[in-house]
């Protein structure tokens, strides 16, 4: 479809986070991952949300941003999402959160419309679910977006935690129930229940902005290591701190590590739970204040989904488990890769990638129309034979066939069967001839099996002639 | 303070600001009427109970707060005997008694009837005293809009009862802030008064909200040394203060004489005439007087005044009080009554006491409050914009007002982040070294509302250089929030608000200057 639709009608989503950001386009009705364009093959596929003001009101962004910031640090901005508003971003600059938005939005748009090799239009932005719609936040990020900023001409704006519920449903289908997301990122925790309808993802409520997260935990490292190795608070370096996030990287796949290069300290996985282990408690309460305040319990929950980068950590998951367990609620799993379709669920990338799928089925994918189970038609009397979903078998004999045609003495008693069944978005159709004597004729191919190289079933895609016995059908959709 | 000054005021304008904007549409009264019962809110007034020691002079400090010496009459009203609850209302309004008993009703007792009614319980007065939960007094004294005082039986451990009272009645009111009077010894017993203080009270108090009173330095003086009794009670809350537990729980002590600074309330012009006679007398037969307590009262042919009339005054000013009037009078300092009440104030240590309970105590229970306040209302407007099908114009009203609040709950916000902080940092769970946290209150107001006080420049620095500061400052902290920042996460919050606290104070200075140009102008043309 991708070729089909004008460039007028591509989307993409931004997860604007905190620390990083994610970019999604649609390709092939797939969401992508957008990676920045400066990024190498084993780069990050992240933007990193920083921006840079010259002298000169200049506005730098991500990457770049990040190298000017080294220089000089006190023109600067990082994990600003949280400030944003109807203002000026530095104190002596005339520079606004709306234009400093609108760059970094643009750098996106940019990498985004590379990748798709086309224009992008329109935008699905994501936001938490603690901002309302006339929210000064959403307020500037929508101007940073529109036409006067970034300039995209449709602007959506989804709630992050909503775009996470579209996203597992887009792997595993429509599923219902609630969905308890569990967001731990950088620096802050959010829990937010979504209720998977019909219609839309409602949500139910949320408890957000606990701060607790990957860089705190990070911070505990450094702290342990600094006491242990005699460093004060003041002595330490940025290289001190990008050791440490290595081992806490490293420790969500390993037990032990080796010490790291020329230095004695080392960290057990264990001893890292222990550093992070109540702070993961109070998350866990966060989500227990959030059941209190919807009045609903962890066993009405039908999973909870693990969203942003903390929950690599495997205690995230064995402190929810254990709290599942604990309160009766077996039946609520957690999400963290779908392992039925072997996909998985990229924590880092799952509201990205929801939102495009959001910004796929509304806008781009037309609605289906009613879709109905294809007919059958007797070519001679024009008589209707309706097919339902499953088996429909088709023969002579009235007690064994669903549609019998006792008058035809060449149909055995149960001659041939349409197998109906729904993919999600269409029926498909499949006819298998059941060891009649005669066999089964579609279009020009004989179904039998006398013969060991006739096929014995074949797929219908509406249009057909078949016949059977003395008996012709035409199989329309 | 000035109007305009603090955070209560810029409310109220903001408040009438935005009443101004609704007035136009009688759609919106309901919300109109949510806001006019704000100023009320605003202004109630803090609670601040008093605890410590029977004869710690804890009716003599409330007096002296209240600036008159009748008020809590020690023993003669009955009230030291049971929590008591000052408020403001008139003189002549009844006594409420509230029993601890929930379904007994609280009872009123007429002014008149008052010593009576104690009477009749006298018998029974442990009973009562267990029955009794608090009583209520209202006296028409003008800081008692701004605080209510809560007079306390006290903590000692000796007399049980009135001890379980205070404890029952501090953990039942959570008045906002607290004052613990120490009397001159302070040992072992005090640190345990402090440490069962805590344990019955609970977590509740800190030096966010506690703050302690060394309440008789006058028993320091002595008339042959030099040393000033403040100092030596400074030396004493030294020593105190390097304990942790003391540390913890306390913001500070202060040394003052409560005697004396209630005595400032109490000069008039026979006491000047009796200080002048007084004062005329030679060196050496005043060192004579104050020698002693005996010898203060006693007749000599030398002493013009009688020793009678000398006790009189002793009762009042006590003998140290005495002997700073007369100290100033010699040294040919001024004698009206105004200049030797200020000298009281000083000298007693009283002033400062004050001072700190009105910046620090009173305007940060204003804060807390105004912030629970501000983020309810905030909610309400937000309730009534999704509920109510405003047309287009009001909804552009509401917009404007959800803006003006949004600024507002920044503001509030920004305030109450340095209660958070200096909690945490109480608590040892936010590690500033002590010169930042001492920049984060300046900067915020806490020793001083004025650009140049939160600046922490000299009186002689211009508005120029105090942005220049500013400037310089904001640099910093952007620094500092890129690389320690970074490293320690858990810091950069407390740099945002430095950085935040900054661009305030020179958005704040930048305007005053403005103002303060334009007035020029105006009175005097370019």
């Amino acid at each position: 479809m991708g070729n089909r639709q004008g460039s007028m009608d591509n989307w993409m989503s931004i997860d604007f986070g905190t620390s990083s950001s994610a970019v999604a386009i649609i390709r092939n009705e797939t969401p992508e991952l957008a990676p920045p364009l400066d990024s190498d093959a084993v780069d990050s596929k992240l933007f990193s949300s920083v921006a840079y003001v010259d002298k000169h009101e200049n506005i730098w962004t991500c990457r770049q941003a990040e190298l000017m910031g080294r220089q000089d640090p006190s023109r600067f901005l990082r994990e600003f999402k949280l400030d944003i508003r109807d203002g000026r971003v530095l104190f002596d600059s005339e520079v606004t959160y709306v234009q400093l938005v609108a760059e970094i939005l643009k750098t996106m748009k940019e990498a985004a419309e590379r990748f798709l090799n086309d224009s992008i239009e329109n935008l699905v932005l994501t936001v938490p679910a603690t901002y309302y719609d006339d929210d000064e936040k959403t307020i500037v990020m929508k101007q940073a977006a529109g036409e006067c900023g970034a300039g995209f001409k449709r602007i959506e704006i989804l709630k992050e935690a909503q775009a996470a519920a579209v996203y597992y449903d887009y792997l595993e289908g429509q599923s219902g129930g609630r969905t308890l997301v569990y967001d731990l990122g950088g620096g802050t925790f959010d829990a937010v229940i979504v209720e998977h309808l019909e219609t839309e993802y409602r949500l139910v409520g949320h408890h957000a902005g606990l701060e607790v997260g990957g860089k705190f935990f990070t911070e505990k490292i450094l702290l342990d290591y600094l006491v242990k190795a005699g460093i004060g608070r003041r002595q330490a370096t940025n290289d001190h701190r990008q050791r440490c996030e290595e081992i806490k990287r490293q420790l969500s796949y390993r037990e032990t590590l080796p010490p790291i290069t020329g230095e004695s300290y080392t960290l057990t996985r264990s001893e890292f739970e222990h550093l992070i282990s109540s702070d993961l408690d109070k998350t866990l309460e966060s989500c227990g204040t959030l059941l209190r305040q919807t009045e609903l319990q962890w066993s009405d929950l039908n999973r909870v989904l693990l969203i942003g980068g903390s929950c690599r950590i495997p205690l995230v998951r064995q402190k929810i488990e254990g709290r599942l367990h604990g309160m009766n609620a077996e039946n609520t799993h957690i999400v963290w890769q779908c392992t039925e379709n072997k996909k998985t669920i990229d924590p880092q990338s799952a509201v990205a990638l929801g939102a495009a799928v959001y910004a796929m089925r509304k806008f781009i994918i037309p609605p289906p129309e009613p879709v109905t189970i294809g007919v059958l038609r007797n070519s001679f009397t024009g008589e209707l034979y309706a097919l339902k979903e499953g088996e429909n078998v088709f023969g002579r004999s009235t007690n064994d066939a669903d549609f019998a045609f006792p008058k035809d003495e060449r149909m055995s008693r149960r001659h041939f069967s349409i197998e109906v069944t729904f993919n999600g978005s269409t029926y498909e159709y499949r006819l298998t001839d059941l060891r009649s004597s005669h066999g089964t004729i579609v279009d020009n191919m004989a179904l039998s099996h006398q013969y060991t190289f006739a096929p014995t079933s074949a797929v219908l895609k509406g249009g057909e002639k078949i016949s059977a016995g003395t008996t012709k059908f035409d199989f329309t959709i | 303070m000035p109007e305009g000054f603090n955070i209560t005021d810029k409310i109220e304008d903001a408040i009438a600001d935005i009443r101004k904007e609704i007035s136009g549409y009688p759609s919106l009264i309901a919300l109109d009427q949510q806001f006019a019962t704000i100023p009320d809110k605003l202004h109630e007034p803090m609670q601040l109970a008093i605890v410590g020691k029977i004869s710690s002079s804890k009716s003599t400090l409330v007096n002296a707060i209240l600036g008159e010496a009748e008020v809590v009459r020690t023993g003669a009203m009955e009230e030291t005997w049971n929590v008591s609850w000052l408020k403001y209302g008139s003189p002549d309004a009844p006594i409420i008694v509230h029993y601890k008993d929930a379904d007994r009703a609280s009872e009123k007792v007429d002014r008149n009837e008052w010593a009576n009614w104690a009477n009749r319980h006298r018998d029974g007065n442990e009973q009562l005293k267990n029955a009794i939960s608090w009583i209520e007094v209202t006296y028409p004294h003008p800081i008692l809009q701004q605080i209510n005082i809560i007079d306390t039986p006290g903590l000692d451990s000796f007399v049980g009862i009135d001890s379980q009272n205070t404890i029952d009645f501090l953990r039942k009111v959570r008045p906002d802030a607290i004052v613990m009077l120490f009397s001159k010894n302070i040992n072992e017993n005090t640190l345990d008064e402090i440490r069962n203080f805590r344990q019955e009270v609970g977590a509740g108090f800190s030096p966010i909200n506690a703050i302690g009173v060394l309440s008789k330095i006058d028993d320091f003086w002595n008339s042959d040394s030099d040393q000033e009794p403040i100092d030596e009670g400074n030396r004493i809350i030294e020593s105190l203060m390097s304990q942790e537990i003391v540390k913890n729980t306390l913001f500070k002590i202060y040394p003052l004489s409560a005697w004396v600074a209630l005595s400032a309330y109490r000069i008039n012009e026979d006491d000047l005439s009796t200080f002048d006679q007084l004062q005329k007398l030679p060196q050496e037969v005043l060192n004579r007087l104050f020698k002693s307590a005996k010898r203060f009262v006693t007749d000599y042919p030398d002493v013009p005044v009688a020793g009678s009339r000398r006790a009189e005054l002793s009762g009042i000013y006590g003998r140290y009080g005495i002997w700073l009037i007369l100290e100033h009078l010699k040294n040919g300092g001024s004698a009206t009554i105004l200049d030797l009440h200020k000298l009281l104030l000083r000298k007693s240590g009283f002033d400062r006491f004050l001072e700190v309970l009105q910046n620090h105590f009173v305007q940060q229970a204003a804060t807390i409050k105004v912030h629970s306040l501000i983020v309810w209302l905030s909610a309400e407007i937000r309730k009534t914009t999704n509920d109510y099908p405003a047309n287009a114009e009001e909804r552009f009203v509401l917009g404007k007002i959800i803006r003006i609040m949004d600024d507002l709950v920044r503001m509030v916000k920004l305030q109450s982040n340095v209660i958070d902080f200096a909690k945490e940092y109480y608590e040892g769970r936010l590690d500033l070294e002590p010169e930042e946290f001492e920049e984060l209150r300046r900067v915020n107001g806490e020793f001083g509302f004025s650009c140049i006080e939160r600046t922490g420049l000299d009186a002689n620095a211009t508005p120029e250089e105090m942005i220049e500061m500013c400037s310089q400052r904001i640099r910093f902290w952007r620094i500092e929030l890129n690389t320690t920042g970074v490293s320690f996460p858990s810091l950069a919050r407390f740099m945002k608000q430095m950085l935040a606290s900054y661009s305030v104070l020179s958005a704040e200075i930048v305007s005053a200057k403005h103002k303060l140009e334009s007035s020029k102008n105006f009175l005097f043309g370019k």
